[in-house]
């Protein structure tokens, strides 16, 4: 049997062979998810964003079981997403109920004024200052989680899943639209005030891009997401998508590969619109990860075959269909857009209601295919 | 089970459009569930779900859109055999997208519920919303059986206006109120007239 370490250059070389467009000997299976894994080994949610050992090994005991490639993320916790989108979010055991799902409040949390502030703190002071007070101080409250992630990662390590998503990038997009909220944002702050924004923009840009590279050098870090929540062209229209967003998708992608770190475009929702524009980018540079409600053979056909597109199996076929309709829905998905240039994944995160044998299925599908249909 | 499903900005006043309908449907002795996914700063009415003992579902999502729906339907389906009530509200966030959750029900919702989506849309801001958001309007209205359009004691209904959130939503009827001040049975009303 191989050696946790051997397993993993194994892994991490299958995947790097996908993102190349090369072949490989098995499609590689990268899941997403957190509050699936914990559901699937009977962890209480409370427990599984504070006791991040015992996240570890339920996290450990699916994947395994799912026999996966690598994964998006080794412990997860929710005061994460407070901080990606200026928001306050509410925790299980805390403002929830033990085994309730977290949840962004959606509210105007931060004021208009506070922009001003921004200019006068700079990014990084303000940010703190104001996560501390208007986010229920989420980055003290993530201390033990980055406490925890060394440990974590040596854990994964040892057991051969590579982790290729070891940080979020976040575009100042998606911190403003959070934290001012969505309407708020759009109507009163990229409509009225433009100039204001593509200089708050840059200027959270350029400090951003000073701490990914420190955090880059400081984790070792194999890969990132660059977030597309909030930035797709079912929320904007893809002229406002190039003006405020891909600015900060080029850097964080011009950093990764002058770093050698693989860029991960994590992007909600229908991106049809704007595919396109990924064009600009370097064939086999990148993945691309479609959650399903983007046509993926649509992206194979606009984009070619150089370019690695991971997903997207629906979150409703998890929790609401069968096996074989899982197995069905890889195996031609493969057929369509593959086999090389593939990861197969879910859509976004697998949901906490996913049926465990309905995600085995996608994992088996996936690694079945070469054998079921070999290659030339 | 009737399934009422409510969308709409943050601030477009679906709480106090959903409060007023379910005061409505307890008045006429309509048992009633509600399933709220959007924390707001009106909240569903604390004394009627005393009174009643309403059925709160809170629906609790991580980011945007991705595990909502597939939540949204475990929740609608465990509330149909365990609570089984005449009418089930849903109040959504502003980022959901109605043509999405009707798919998602199609496909794999069971026969027994009957879904009516409803988008509310505050009159006073939309010249500025379809101006800002016109992708994520268009996406918010794609799916809706019926518009509500509100505050219309504040500025009054535009035509122009009206006829376009029609025609984003694929011919949908609009209809006007003023949910602050709407008489006791109005909502209830209004959506029945229309929702046949």
């Amino acid at each position: 049997m191989m050696n946790g370490e051997a397993l993993y250059q194994l892994h991490l070389d299958r995947i790097r062979k996908a993102l190349a467009c090369e072949p490989v000997d098995r499609i590689p299976v990268v899941p997403c998810a957190n509050a699936y894994l914990a559901r699937s080994q009977h962890v209480v949610l409370k427990e599984y964003i504070s006791d991040f050992d015992k996240a570890c090994t339920a996290n450990l005991a699916e994947l395994t079981r799912l026999d996966a490639d690598g994964t998006q993320n080794v412990i997860f916790s929710p005061y994460l997403l407070g901080t990606q989108w200026l928001s306050k979010a509410a925790i299980p055991g805390v403002e929830l109920g033990d085994d309730d799902m977290w949840q962004i409040t959606e509210a105007e949390n931060m004021k208009f004024e506070e922009y001003e502030d921004i200019k006068r703190m700079g990014w990084d002071a303000w940010q703190k200052k104001f996560i501390a007070e208007k986010c229920n101080d989420n980055w003290n409250r993530l201390e033990p989680f980055f406490a925890a992630n060394p440990k974590a990662y040596q854990r994964f390590h040892e057991a051969g899943i590579p982790c290729i998503a070891d940080f979020l990038m976040i575009t100042p997009f998606e911190y403003f639209c959070g934290g001012r909220s969505l309407e708020t944002f759009f109507t009163e702050d990229l409509m009225e005030e433009p100039e204001l924004m593509h200089e708050i923009f840059d200027l959270v840009l350029e400090s951003n891009l000073k701490t990914y590279r420190q955090q880059i050098l400081d984790t070792h870090a194999t890969g990132v997401w660059i977030g597309g929540w909030r930035t797709g062209p079912d929320l904007i229209s893809p002229a406002m998508f190039d003006e405020f967003v891909w600015p900060s998708f080029k850097a964080y992608y011009d950093l990764c590969i002058e770093m050698g770190v693989i860029p991960t475009f994590h992007l909600d929702s229908n991106w049809d619109l704007c595919i396109d524009k990924f064009k600009r980018l370097e064939d086999k540079t990148y993945i691309l990860g479609l959650d399903s409600k983007t046509d993926m053979r649509n992206a194979r056909k606009v984009l070619g075959p150089n370019v690695c597109l991971l997903g997207d199996v629906p979150c409703e076929l998890f929790a609401f269909g069968t096996p074989d309709q899982v197995a069905d829905y890889v195996t031609r998905m493969l057929e369509d857009v593959g086999p090389w240039g593939v990861i197969i994944s879910s859509g976004c995160d697998i949901p906490s209601d996913a049926k465990p044998e309905n995600v085995k299925a996608m994992a088996d599908a996936a690694h079945e295919f070469l054998n079921t249909h070999p290659q030339k | 089970m009737e399934v009422l499903l409510f969308g709409g900005f943050l601030g477009s006043g679906k709480t106090t459009v959903i409060n007023r309908l379910l005061h409505d449907l307890t008045d006429q002795g309509k048992s009633a569930a509600i399933v709220e996914n959007e924390i707001g700063t009106v909240g569903i009415d604390d004394v009627l779900v005393a009174q009643t003992g309403l059925k709160v579902t809170p629906l609790f999502g991580g980011c945007v859109c991705c595990q909502l729906t597939a939540d949204l339907l475990t929740a609608v389906h465990t509330i149909e055999d365990q609570v089984n009530p005449d009418v089930l509200v849903v109040e959504m966030t502003g980022l959901a997208m109605m043509d999405g959750i009707r798919d998602t029900f199609a496909r794999y919702g069971r026969d027994t519920l009957r879904l009516h989506t409803i988008a509310v849309v505050d009159m006073a801001r939309w010249p500025k919303l379809i101006r800002a958001m016109e992708p994520v309007v268009r996406r918010q209205l794609a799916g809706a059986d019926l518009v509500l359009v509100n505050k219309t004691d504040v500025v009054p209904a535009d035509p122009e206006a009206l006829e376009q959130m029609s025609q984003l939503a694929g011919g949908a009827p609009c209809r006007t109120l003023s949910a602050q001040s709407m008489e006791p049975g109005a909502v209830l009303t209004l959506i029945r007239e229309v929702l046949r």
